[in-house]
């Protein structure tokens, strides 16, 4: 991510924002597709938005387990911790 | 549009839920492993601290396996698993009477700290974490439930209680602001930095 900023385009920044594959209808993403191609600063902005979510995910999901799991594993966890429940 | 839990490649979660429901604790477990890194790093953008977030995870899942039997359908273990973890998230904050504001006091934590590749991506990663702070809570909240979580669009929306269109106009919103504030982060690190190698140069 390096200056300046790309300035993306009004009408297209709220699509731009959707970068879950079923969040826009086909043709919503084909027409946005379509404008990226011919637009750098769209195309830029949304190439930061995906990198955004690698950064988000690497910066907040544990990347070991927690080993929460294996207190579930024996004994019944009632008779573990009754005071959480 | 599809939803990622509704997706077929997910029918084996179904299987583990129905097993669990039915009191197989070894696939509650199986649910546990699966989650628990993405509930604790959903929770840990809520609540800010590491020892809070792993607290939270616990109960979240102590929570779940007590009250597993009222799931109707199996379908929505994930976004049910989400609610109770944002409830807590929401009690931790009302018995405060505040709201996230910094994740200064972030105790190093050594499921975080190993992130993978080269200094400067988790350095990146760092100043992400900074920038996410200054968001509206409500607009990290959509954000971090579609990125973290994978939710949809039509999912947060049912978790949150708001309208889709909400939802993509909290997102739009919340990544315009953040990508404003990872670049002043940035900028300011960078002066920083020059300032640091000036000084360096004059002694």
């Amino acid at each position: 991510m390096n200056h300046p900023r790309p300035i993306p385009c009004a009408e297209w920044e709220e699509k731009l924002a959707a970068t879950y594959p079923g969040d826009l209808l086909p043709t919503e993403r084909e027409e946005l597709n379509a404008h990226i191609a011919s637009c750098p600063a769209c195309e830029a902005v949304l190439a930061e938005y995906y990198e955004m979510d690698t950064l988000i995910r690497d910066a907040l999901i544990a990347k070991r387990s927690l080993q929460l799991w294996e207190i579930f594993l024996s004994p019944p966890p009632e008779q573990q911790s009754p005071d959480i429940l | 549009m599809s939803s990622s839990w509704d997706d077929p490649i997910n029918t084996s979660h179904v299987r583990l839920v129905r097993l669990a429901q039915a009191g197989n604790n070894e696939a509650f477990a199986s649910l546990v492993q699966n989650y628990e890194r993405e509930i604790y790093g959903y929770l840990l953008s809520q609540v800010g601290n590491s020892e809070d977030a792993y607290d939270y995870a616990q109960q979240t899942f102590f929570k779940a396996w007590r009250k597993l039997s009222t799931l109707d359908n199996p379908f929505c273990f994930k976004p049910w698993l989400y609610t109770i973890a944002r409830n807590l998230a929401y009690d931790h904050w009302r018995s405060r009477r505040t709201c996230l504001q910094s994740w200064e006091n972030l105790e190093v934590d050594d499921a975080i700290e190993s992130l993978p590749g080269p200094e400067e991506h988790a350095e990146k990663a760092e100043l992400i974490k900074m920038a996410l702070t200054e968001l509206p809570p409500k607009l990290r909240d959509c954000l971090l439930l579609q990125v973290v979580g994978g939710f949809s669009r039509h999912e947060v929306a049912k978790l949150v209680g708001i309208s889709e269109a909400s939802v993509g106009t909290y997102v739009s919103s919340a990544r315009k602001q953040l990508r404003t504030a990872y670049q002043h982060l940035e900028n300011e690190r960078g002066g920083q930095a020059d300032e640091s190698s000036k000084a360096h140069t004059l002694c």
